[in-house]
């Protein structure tokens, strides 16, 4: 129990009676869990009339998450004011629970009897990166429906930490665009009223994004699974060759939800909320829209013989970092494949399911490094970087471009140790790269994202990079440093209490 | 007080200079840089005569159109002002001009001029050559080493001599009347985030890091001559492109061809004192050798190089299949090499085990690595350097810090010393740039025909100066057969924007373009 987190006295009494504890990190390791057991229980009553013995391990599974994240959401509750290092170790504790409860599933359903594949897996689908050990020809339709669940509420979950935990808790989240106008306007004026509309739109999105996939023919089973994995960016399908033999109006339906799930869930809201004008003068979404068709265009240039169809689905699903594909790009011309790690590595927007560095943060580097070129010739001059109609405080920079050096630190460190483990230079480049954006493929992975090239040890290297990219880098090193100090704070407690009894 | 150096600058150039109308800091600097290079050219034309007598007239009329056009400009303007844009106008201009007279000697001489090379071709090589010597870089598009005569080849060498200290920092040197600007024009040129001044007047600074630059020539140039297997004329040219880190040599095998322990560990010394900072040097020999222990960055080169190096050696033994000593030789060698971003191979073959290309997928990650990260400021090495590697890890880490104490207020310490903040902007900037360039640079390569390794790796060690890239732009490789001409002109580009460190060669334009806004 941490110091904070014992703090229980003076707190409001709970339904049940008794005084509730404060704690985020519980609370929201309690919420992702029942998260996980509502989804699981659909998944198993759904599967009683598909494969029993499934249906009831996921059930068994539901049981035990719900059992524990209801409970832990009646008796805990947050902080008004919790520190960011606690934010971040908590959701970080979220994704790691829902890493462990879907590792449990893959287990007990006997999909895969290894350990490390299925926390692979259960981790793939949780920070909606697509890459996969398992041959999906052997899941019923209940699995197939469970794992597009697991990459489904990934990305809630990563939207949710990027318009909520996130932005509230610390500087620099330039992708937060100001709040001005009357309170409605905004898409999270409270916390709950972000969480519902956010939800509310998610859900939409992937119901209309379902219904347009069915009636372009994919059959129901692939229509669920697909519009699963398409809104939340995630990529796993229920076809071993993914996207590349469904109709080309089903192609077109994915590229269109995967270029919508990258965008940002502000400018999503404007557009529901009809403000066509605030939407259309986003500078990030036209910068994402620009990158978009530029990138395109060198596909369509730079590959002899692609269709704009291809061309534009290969582009969005490296922006959104969905991980899609409807034809080999691996075997693209160096020129196609340079464009599309560039567009792999920026990735979505800012406050969407995607992955990457993010739209928001490369235009604010680029202005910050423009800034500095200009300061080379006039040095006393003051140049102010914008982002939208928002001043970036010079704080704000400093945090902005400390993230990105540990993001690209972190990118080269694990480049270099899946080359330890024997993956090509050019492979173990693009995976690191891939992984951080929740992407997944990679040249030597092929395009469906078979991660069993590289090898048991590289896929577990790849574990903790998952978790960077879902959650964030900086985050997660805070998270680090949380633990460390809660461990030594205990150390200290333990040593005093040796102490006084003596 | 500016008023003041101004008009001491007036009075120092109407006694040495004077006769000039024209204002212009960038064509004056330009035509004393011209100059020196003639010179070069006459003494690499003396020995071509006295020795393979081949490329002597190509030598000689390069010189005198060098010198012609140097001294033209030279007597022709007068420096004007000193303001950043200037400066950096000087610089940028400078190099581009000298890289691309400095081509001369090989057109004239017909180096490229083999089968079905046709005159443009020719042209682009040359200019790829210049630009890698020039900047220290050390890639070659030259595949018969055995065409150019020993003049030209040496002339080859000399290109990287004069790139490592600078020649606009010889200019301040030998000419005081710079003194205006001149500390700006060094560090415009200089490797590294900011000039050490080594005396309160910059031309004796100049004079005395070329002074220790010339003397660590010298050293080395004797010390591989009285060795066994080296010739004089192969200590002065190995001499001349390791005090440079510049990485050329006059064999196609590079050090390879000399088969020799001794030579490489001359060489591994002499590589790493070329990436130190030269202050230190110069401190040094004046009885105070404390400055290198006490630097952090010259700790954290030493330790890189160290860990690097040991690194290397154990995957290439366990896991690549050569003996303990081959992968001992084969793995110093390289990382210093370049670490140093000298770029001399010590491969005797395509299948030695001095190709890093046949290493395992670890091992060359990490030299891409140093390809990225370089050597010491203020040394005659490229890469973005180790002191801003250590300081943009340090901001990294205050980031992480402040995201737990958002009122603290935590410096950046290179050291025990904070650094300003301003100056780790520029450096988070710098890095910014450099990566933008990266992807830039990979896309453009890519795009005129080269493949994906390759790209990456050429682009990374243009920017750094390094020399050899990986895959079929390997040690044992010519960039003539990995790159079409374009690319090859790209990464020339690169590696003169590699050498003056991205803001010169970035603005260069900005003085141009202002002088005409405001006359329209």
């Amino acid at each position: 129990m941490t110091a904070n987190s014992a703090v229980s006295s003076g707190g409001p009494p709970g339904r049940l009676g008794r005084q509730r504890r404060y704690s985020f990190g519980r609370l929201t390791v309690a919420d992702a869990l029942a998260g996980f057991s509502i989804v699981t229980a659909l998944c198993g009553f759904g599967g009683l009339f598909d494969d029993v013995s499934e249906a009831l391990a996921l059930l068994f599974t539901a049981a035990i998450t719900g059992a524990i994240g209801f409970t832990g959401h009646r008796v805990l509750q947050p902080r008004r004011r919790t520190p960011p290092g606690r934010v971040v170790s908590g959701l970080a504790s979220a994704w790691i629970a829902l890493v462990v409860a879907g590792t449990t599933v893959y287990l007990l359903t006997g999909i895969t009897s290894q350990l490390d594949d299925a926390l692979f897996e259960s981790a793939a689908g949780f920070s909606t990166t697509a890459l996969s050990t398992l041959d999906v020809d052997e899941f019923s339709t209940t699995m197939h429906i469970w794992r597009a669940s697991t990459q489904w509420l990934g990305g809630a979950f990563g939207i949710l930490a990027a318009v909520i935990a996130l932005p509230g808790a610390m500087r620099g989240s330039v992708h937060v665009p100001r709040g001005h106008g009357r309170r409605l306007d905004r898409l999270a004026p409270t916390p709950e009223v972000g969480r519902r509309r956010i939800m509310a739109i998610y859900s939409g999105l992937t119901t209309v994004c379902g219904l347009g996939y069915f009636a372009t023919g994919l059959g129901t089973r692939d229509s669920v699974v697909h519009a699963l994995t398409t809104v939340s960016t995630g990529g796993f399908s229920s076809r071993a060759d993914s996207l590349a033999s469904a109709g080309t109006g089903s192609q077109l339906v994915a590229t269109v939800f995967m270029i919508i799930a990258g965008m940002s869930y502000f400018a999503l809201w404007w557009a529901l909320r009809r403000q066509a004008r605030r939407f259309l003068e986003s500078s990030e979404l036209r910068l994402y829209l620009s990158i978009l068709v530029i990138a395109t265009i060198g596909l369509l240039v730079g590959v002899d013989g692609i269709s704009v169809g291809d061309a534009l689905f290969s582009v969005a699903s490296a922006v959104s970092t969905t991980g899609y594909a409807v034809n080999d790009w691996t075997v693209y011309s160096p020129a196609a494949l340079s464009i599309l790690l560039v567009v792999v590595a920026t990735g979505s927007m800012g406050a969407s399911a995607g992955g990457g560095l993010r739209v928001a943060r490369v235009r604010s580097l680029i202005d910050f490094a423009n800034r500095e070129l200009r300061r080379q010739l006039d040095p006393n001059s003051v140049t102010v970087v914008m982002a939208d109609e928002r001043a970036i405080d010079d704080r704000e920079l400093e945090r902005l471009t400390g993230y990105q050096i540990a993001h690209f630190g972190l990118a080269a460190v694990g480049a270099f140790f899946l080359a330890v483990v024997g993956v090509d230079l050019i492979t173990a480049l693009w995976t690191a790269i891939s992984v951080l954006s929740t992407a997944g493929p990679a040249p030597g992975t092929g395009p469906f994202g078979d991660a069993t090239a590289l090898g048991a040890d590289g896929r577990l290297l790849l574990i903790p990079g998952m978790l960077a990219g879902r959650v964030t880098i900086l985050p997660l090193l805070l998270a680090l440093v949380s633990v460390l100090r809660t461990k030594d704070r205990a150390t200290r407690r333990v040593k005093r209490m040796l102490r006084s009894r003596r | 007080m500016r008023f003041i150096r101004l008009i001491e600058a007036r009075r120092a150039t109407e006694l040495h200079h004077g006769r000039g109308g024209v204002r212009s800091t960038a064509l004056h600097v330009m035509g004393i840089a011209l100059s020196f290079v003639a010179v070069g050219m006459f003494i690499t034309a003396v020995l071509e005569w006295g020795s393979t007598n081949r490329d002597t007239a190509a030598l000689f009329w390069s010189g005198v159109i060098c010198l012609s056009l140097g001294g033209l400009l030279w007597w022709a303007t007068q420096p004007g002002s000193a303001r950043s844009r200037d400066v950096f106008a000087a610089v940028g201009w400078t190099w581009v001009v000298v890289t691309l007279i400095g081509a001369l000697p090989f057109i004239f001489a017909g180096t490229f001029a083999t089968n079905g090379v046709g005159f443009v071709e020719q042209v682009v090589n040359s200019i790829f050559e210049s630009a890698s010597g020039y900047s220290c870089t050390g890639s070659t598009s030259l595949l018969d080493f055995g065409r150019p005569g020993r003049g030209l080849l040496m002339y080859r060498q000399a290109t990287q001599w004069y790139g490592g200290m600078g020649i606009v920092v010889l200019a301040v040197a030998v000419l005081p009347f710079l003194g205006v600007g001149g500390l700006d024009l060094m560090t415009a040129e200089a490797p590294g985030p900011s000039s050490d001044r080594l005396t309160p007047r910059v031309s004796e600074t100049a004079k005395r890091l070329w002074a220790t630059y010339l003397l660590f020539t010298v050293a080395v140039a004797v010390v591989l001559t009285v060795l066994p297997g080296a010739s004089l004329y192969d200590g002065v040219a190995h001499g001349l492109t390791t005090a440079s880190t510049g990485g050329f040599s006059p064999y196609s095998d590079s050090i390879g061809y000399f088969d020799s322990i001794t030579i490489e560990i001359v060489l591994i010394i002499g590589m790493v004192i070329g990436g130190t900072n030269f202050a230190h040097h110069w401190r040094a020999l004046q009885g105070h050798p404390e400055g290198y222990v006490r630097d952090p960055e010259f700790r954290g080169y030493i330790l890189m190089l160290v860990l690097v190096a040991s690194a290397v050696v154990g995957l290439i033994w366990i896991d690549g299949g050569f003996g303990f000593g081959t992968a001992l030789r084969a793995g110093v060698f390289n990382v210093v090499s370049l670490g140093t971003s000298t770029g001399f191979g010590n491969a005797t073959g395509t299948e030695s085990a001095g190709n890093f290309v046949l290493w395992v997928p670890a091992a060359q990650m990490m030299i891409l690595f140093l390809m990225v990260s370089g050597a010491c400021t203020g040394s005659t090495s490229g890469g973005i350097k180790v002191m801003r590697v250590q300081v943009l890890i340090a901001h990294s880490i205050r980031s992480i810090k402040r995201d737990q104490h958002p009122r603290a207020v935590i410096p950046v310490k290179h050291g025990s010393h904070a650094v300003a903040e301003d100056i780790v902007s520029r450096m988070a900037g710098f890095f910014l740039l450099y990566l933008l360039l990266v992807l830039t640079g990979v896309v453009i390569v890519t795009a005129l025909g080269g493949g994906l390794v390759e790209s990456i790796a050429a682009i990374v060690g243009s920017l750094g100066n390094m020399g050899p890239a990986l895959g079929e732009a390997g040690p044992t490789a010519s960039f003539a057969t990995a790159f079409s001409q374009p690319a090859r002109l790209v990464l020339a580009l690169f590696m003169l924007i590699g050498r003056l460190e991205i803001f010169p060669m970035l603005l260069m334009f900005a003085a141009p373009l202002r002088a005409i806004r405001d006359r329209t």
